[in-house]
């Protein structure tokens, strides 16, 4: 079973563009909502984060691919996993489409090394936009949704 | 000798042990290490960050440490997604001091793209 994704950020008209390109795929969704909610979710396996942000977790300075760390969940208010990742060597040229397809990519080999090795299972993977490559600096978040959408329907088609 | 400062965001209760101590330690937990930003604008943008994610922590603070870059060549160098140009201070390198607290938080600079 492929993981649900889930966009949050607090701008509309950014929720709107990549919701715009996720329409159709419900596996896929961006919604208005704060980070200190989406933490929280219901349902929520799992949260991505770039590394220094999931260091009281673990996480370790791991290039090129993310991690998967478990929190205390409801005690700290947090999903039962984080997925950490985001670090690229630091003299390699890089674009913002670039690191996006990389993050997502990582965290798509994490969740799947995660499910076929553990137990438990991350069916939902929550990411704030605010710490993930979609800064919307270069990249709109119309183009973002576009890449995320391909990369995704890409991946269930490579496991079918 | 040339010598970098790089910039750490620590929570309250890292920030007590600082206050104590004068040094950053590992916590107990099993964390792995510690990271720094190259820049005060990576580290004030990250403070924001954390703050908005978890607020029931409270304000976080800056701190800097001023290292030799022979001291440097020991961190590991990360460029993170979003983030700016990180170091990471594996475990055998704490304790690492001593630390500078900032009284104030510089407001962050935006750039025009």
């Amino acid at each position: 079973m492929k993981p649900r994704l889930i966009f949050a950020d607090e701008r509309e008209e950014v929720v709107e563009g990549l919701q715009q390109e996720f329409d159709g795929c419900e596996e896929v969704k961006a919604i208005c909502l704060p980070p200190a909610q989406l933490r929280r979710l219901e349902n929520l396996d799992a949260l991505y984060l770039s590394l220094p942000y999931a260091e009281r977790w673990g996480a370790k300075p791991i290039l090129y691919k993310a991690q998967v760390l478990k929190t205390r969940g409801k005690e700290e208010g947090m999903p039962p996993f984080v997925i950490a990742g985001g670090a690229f060597h630091p003299d390699q040229m890089r674009d913002e489409k670039y690191e996006l397809r990389q993050v997502i990519t990582s965290v798509f080999d994490a969740v799947e090394t995660f499910n076929r090795e553990s137990p438990e299972k991350i069916l939902t993977v929550g990411f704030w936009t605010e710490i993930s490559p979609l800064q919307f600096n270069r990249v709109s978040p119309k183009e973002a949704g576009q890449i995320i959408r391909e990369m995704y329907e890409d991946w269930i088609q490579a496991a079918a | 000798m040339l010598n970098v400062t790089l910039y750490r965001v620590v929570t309250s209760s890292e920030l007590t042990d600082i206050v104590v101590t004068g040094e950053y330690h590992l916590e107990a937990g099993g964390v792995e290490g510690k990271h720094f930003f190259q820049s005060v604008d990576d580290a004030v943008r990250f403070a924001r960050r954390m703050f908005h994610m978890r607020p029931e922590e409270g304000p976080y603070t800056i701190t800097s440490i001023t290292i030799s870059v022979f001291t440097l060549k020991l961190f590991g160098k990360l460029a993170i997604s979003g983030e700016g140009m990180a170091w990471f201070a594996p475990e055998i390198l704490l304790p690492l001091g001593p630390v500078d607290v900032w009284a104030y938080c510089p407001w962050e600079r935006t750039y025009e793209t």
